[in-house]
């Protein structure tokens, strides 16, 4: 066994005593004297006190402390097995709080910022500030609204429940693989979210008049519906690891079923052997049958052809049944490898939590000209990232350019931001989607103009065309019109 | 691919709707429990994780060949002695362990079904059950059974109409005819994978292999009329070998003795010559004199020998040991001259003097500082032995089938601590690991030359570092050594890898001990005997003979066959 194996082993089971409250010490030589609960020691069969060892490896181990009373623990050991059931029999739920930054001075702090305008203050440039702080700052960079102003109204600090779903995935046919996956739901987007590191949470055990209710459908349903679109999450991301594994099989399959279809094929051919002769047979005794000096040799030769013609039909029932017998084994041994390639994949769901994610929600009042939106964007401590701030035409994360704030107070990101080539209104892609079919360019509501053959009354589907481009070309495109 | 949900998903799902939440400790040991728990895929051998096993180099190299390139259908063909049953049983586990299999059936020789079992139980912890009835074909998962057993009207219906995850034939050059019903049989169970045993794929003739190989992978060798064209000269003699072998290599795993480097400790073997006092050859003479007016009083249908051997066996052990099957067995037809009275008298002469064989077990003791292992077949002469030893003044301990698990856990361990003498019957020459020490007694010889294997076995195989030493206490002119005679002269036994043997004695027409026994019952004088032990000891030549030709036969094609990871 490898000595990461091993490593891991004693971890795990340094942490299986501690959260069974058991008393140990380690020794020198790697080993672990314990003391278990009365409770423990009973589900796992085995005395109360303990003498472990968990290295084999001889490299770095002082065998020499070895008791004789200690035992050497790894794989397949009733302990080890024992300990393994009972931490997958237990920790299938749980409620996982992060308390990442929620040290008082860091949420005093944060409630003093107000980071989306100007330069960073005066506190923030300070050395003092560092870690979450600095980069909540510096992440607060790319919300800015282009040409305008962004006020903050109130701000807070909030936690977001998402749902992890732990995965143990198998996939089978004459080989295994097996690995585990958990993903991570947000329930607003429905989307998996970055995975967290779950060492900085603690068990966050609801009040005590919540525990024990029973849950409302909702709340059932939210956790089914949640679930399912994790599968689906799932499915999609296993798909390729899927595929291949399914090609690998199916080429092995492949090449079992076409040796074993060409056997029995070379038998078949084999078995019809003897009746192709018997045949050619009977065709020579009948040519000599009809180039016959005289009647006797002819009924001689007759005699001859019919008695190979009853010896060939015995043998046709021969073949036949033979013939049968190799269909039938055939049948069998391809669907042997039917069943012995036949991929299949099985998902576990091992364990789930709701993970409490903290935030930070600000209210924002932006500004522009005579344009005002009031908005609320989030900041994740644990990924640390916006989590609103996207453009509301596209729905993509606004990142580096300026945000725009539209004259119909969306909120977009620069590529969907354009302003009216007639009036210079700004406009973007969630207000306005019409375009001059001959230059292409925004043209606004209150702008757009039909393509004037469509008011002649012909009933077609009439064109934009801007004001400029219709001045320019539409006089004579009506002229052309009538020409022909 | 068809994806199926676990049922139990719904019950995780529940329990978080519910807010039965468990602390975080519990959940993240269970994720690391999880983890640590994954199958993982043929890169590394987790039954030795699991097991407290190592394994040879080569037997490594072949499991992982085995389970990476020929997928589970393979022809063990390690020359005899490298561990084939060891390599097979760690394929089997490392499926099992990957739940790619559930059920399997294991076909043995006859003979060998408890030594399977226990092999598969002490070293990898695979508990098979011995199938008799078809009940036991029907529902158990791991079923170990005879070939004979197997095939009967009564249990064959039940293994062909299920499937099998994996099929496991030992001694599959008996399955070399693809006419016999044993091929036949095999070939129609419903299979997955399929293992096939054998020091020796051909034994005389090429379609033996193109049989074999066709069972395991119909087509292999394409039909047997191409096989012919492609490689065969005669019945006897390859062509295109470097083509077979490479066609071969696709389905066979084979390690030769001199490719697997392994170090095989020496034997040195030695015969202590042990004279009768009067007493004990007059003893002898009688009631061998009794035996054989026993047998020969038999009706020739209904001769059953094997009473009257155990007795002659027990003499030669010890006088006392003999005793007590006689006076069980007084007034017994056929043995009306055996009566209370004789034995009693028996009782006398033997009891005044101490066993020749016993001084002389004392004197080869004596001074001796090293542990030794002293082989007996009877409890009887067990504690005789033990007495004698004790009052010499030297450290015993005791090891019988009488014994728990526990105890013979504890006998073992005491005697490695202390040293001294293991003095122990049959049951310790099976299954327990005894290399800490190399000295193997025969205080007396089992007429069954596998027996005698199994007790050298102990001490001298794979792993032991000093060379061993074989001691052999014959009585002359006892029936004793001729056993040794046959053993060493005839079939060099002792100097013979273990399974070899086996190898040899399965050729003959009937078993070994009959043989020694009918030569010595039906004999009437010392010369006869002499005579008739010779002529089975030509016997056992010609099936030696035989053994070192198909040996020969199966080097010469199979030497370079790849072994696994190459």
């Amino acid at each position: 066994m490898s000595i990461t194996k091993e490593a891991e082993i004693e971890a795990f089971v340094r942490r299986f005593l501690k959260s069974v409250g058991a008393t140990f010490v380690i020794r020198e030589n790697g080993g672990i004297k314990a003391n278990l609960p009365a409770d423990v020691a009973r589900l796992l069969d085995c005395n109360r006190r303990l003498e472990l060892d968990l290295r084999r490896s001889d490299e770095g181990v002082d065998t020499s402390t070895r008791t004789n009373t200690s035992e050497f623990v790894t794989f397949g050991h009733p302990l080890l097995e024992g300990m393994l059931a009972l931490a997958k029999e237990r920790g299938k739920a749980a409620n996982l709080l992060f308390t990442f930054s929620m040290e008082p001075d860091f949420v005093e702090r944060v409630m003093r910022l107000d980071p989306f305008n100007g330069a960073p203050t005066a506190e923030a440039k300070g050395a003092s500030l560092a870690g979450p702080l600095a980069e909540l700052l510096r992440k607060a960079q790319s919300v800015r609204v282009a040409d305008g102003h962004v006020r903050v109204l109130g701000r807070r600090i909030t936690h977001q429940r998402q749902l992890l779903f732990f995965f143990k995935v198998s996939m089978l046919s004459d080989d295994k693989w097996e690995s585990t996956l958990p993903l991570l739901i947000d329930p607003v987007t429905e989307e998996v979210d970055r995975p967290v590191d779950l060492t900085g949470s603690v068990s966050f055990v609801p009040h005590r008049h919540l525990q024990g209710q029973r849950p409302s459908q909702q709340e059932r349903y939210t956790v089914e519906r949640l679930y399912r679109k994790a599968c689906d999450h799932l499915e999609g991301r296993l798909a390729n690891v899927m595929r291949h594994f399914e090609l690998r099989a199916a080429e092995r399959a492949r090449n079992e079923r076409n040796r074993i279809e060409e056997y029995y094929r070379g038998l078949a051919a084999e078995s019809l052997e003897p009746l192709r002769n018997l045949f050619r047979r009977i065709s020579n005794v009948g040519t000599r049958a009809e180039m016959a000096r005289s009647w006797q040799m002819q009924n001689r030769y007759q005699e001859q052809v019919d008695a190979l013609k009853e010896e060939a039909r015995s043998l046709e029932s021969v073949y036949q049944a033979e013939r049968d017998a190799l269909q039938r084994e055939q049948a069998q041994r391809l669907l042997e490898v039917e069943e012995r390639f036949r991929p299949r994949a099985e998902i576990t769901l091992t364990h789930a939590a709701y993970v409490m994610v903290p935030r930070i929600e600000w209210r924002l009042r932006i500004e522009r000209d005579h344009v005002t939106r009031e908005t609320t964007i989030l900041y994740d401590l644990l990924r640390r990232v916006w989590v609103d701030w996207v453009c509301e035409g596209c729905d993509r994360r606004i990142l580096r350019d300026p945000a725009h704030l539209c004259s119909c107070e969306a909120i977009v990101c620069e590529e969907c931001h354009s302003s009216c080539s007639t009036c210079g209104r700004t406009t973007c892609g969630v207000c306005c989607d019409e375009r001059c079919h001959l230059c292409g360019k925004t043209t606004c509501e209150t702008c757009d103009s039909a393509c004037p053959w469509g008011e002649k009354g012909f009933g077609v589907e009439l064109p934009i065309v801007c004001q400029s481009c219709r001045a320019e070309w539409c006089e004579s495109c009506m002229g052309l019109g009538l020409v022909y | 691919m068809e994806i199926r949900y676990h049922d139990g998903n719904g019950a995780v799902l529940k329990r978080l709707a519910d807010q039965a939440f468990d602390r975080k400790e519990w959940f993240d040991l269970k994720t690391e429990a999880e983890r640590l728990s994954l199958t993982e895929g043929f890169e590394r051998l987790l039954s030795l994780d699991v097991l407290n096993l190592e394994l040879f180099e080569h037997q490594r190299r072949a499991v992982l060949r085995v389970l990476r390139e020929l997928r589970g259908r393979a022809v063990l063909a390690d020359e005899v002695g490298l561990g084939k049953t060891i390599e097979a049983g760690v394929i089997l586990k490392e499926y099992l362990l990957r739940g790619l299999i559930r059920r399997v059936l294991l076909l043995v020789p006859a003979s060998l079904v408890s030594q399977w079992r226990l092999e598969l139980r002490e070293k990898l912890e695979l508990h098979f059950r011995v199938g008799r009835t078809e009940l036991d074909f029907r529902d158990g998962e791991l079923v170990l059974a005879s070939i004979d057993t197997a095939k009967r009207p009564t249990c064959s219906p039940a293994i062909l109409d299920g499937v099998w995850d994996m099929v496991v034939v030992d001694e599959a050059h008996r399955l070399r005819n693809q006419k016999t019903l044993n091929w036949r049989f095999v070939n129609s169970i419903q299979k997955k994978y399929l293992l096939l045993l054998t020091a020796t794929p051909i034994q005389n003739d090429l379609r033996e292999l193109f049989n074999l190989v066709t069972l395991l992978k119909p087509g292999q060798l394409k039909t047997y009329s191409q096989f012919k064209r492609s490689f065969m000269l005669d019945k006897h003699s390859p062509k295109n070998t470097t083509q077979l072998k490479a066609v071969l290599s696709e389905v066979m795993v084979r390690s030769g003795r001199r490719e697997s480097l392994l170090p095989f400790p020496k034997r040195e073997v030695r015969t202590l010559q042990v004279e009768f006092s009067e007493p004990e050859r007059a003893y002898y003479n009688e009631v061998l004199a009794r035996m054989r007016e026993a047998y020969r009083s038999m009706p020739k249908d209904k001769r059953n020998m094997l009473p009257l051997i155990l007795v002659m066996r027990e003499v030669c052990s010890h006088p006392t040991t003999a005793l007590k099957s006689l006076a069980a067995m007084c007034g017994k037809e056929h043995l009306r001259t055996v009566t209370p009275q004789t034995v009693k008298a028996w009782q006398q002469s033997v009891d005044a003097v101490t066993p020749a064989k016993v001084d002389s077990l004392l004197t080869y003791l004596n001074g001796r500082s090293d542990s030794a292992i002293v082989f007996t077949e009877f409890r009887e002469t067990q504690r005789e032995l033990l007495r004698a030893l004790q009052s010499a003044g030297y450290t015993t301990h005791a090891f019988h089938g009488a014994l728990d698990a526990h105890a013979k856990d504890e006998a073992i361990a005491a005697f490695r601590r202390e040293g001294g003498v293991l003095v122990s019957t049959e049951s310790g020459g099976e299954g327990r690991n005894l290399q800490f020490c190399r000295t193997v007694i025969n205080y007396d010889l089992p007429w069954n030359p596998m027996r005698v294997e199994q007790r050298i076995g102990r001490v001298h195989r794979l792993g032991q570092r000093r060379s061993v030493e074989v001691v052999n206490m014959v009585l002359s002119d006892a029936i004793d050594g001729y056993v040794l005679y046959l053993l060493e002269k005839k079939i060099r036994m002792f100097h013979r890898v273990i399974g070899e043997v086996d190898e040899i004695l399965s050729t003959l027409e009937g078993s070994f001990e009959q043989g020694v026994a009918e030569a010595l019952l039906e004999s009437e004088a010392p010369d006869e005997l002499g005579r008739r032990i010779e002529a089975f000891g030509e016997e056992l030549e010609r099936a030696y003979r035989r053994y070192d030709h198909v040996r020969r036969l199966n080097a010469s094609l199979f030497e370079s066959v790849p072994e696994g990871g190459r």
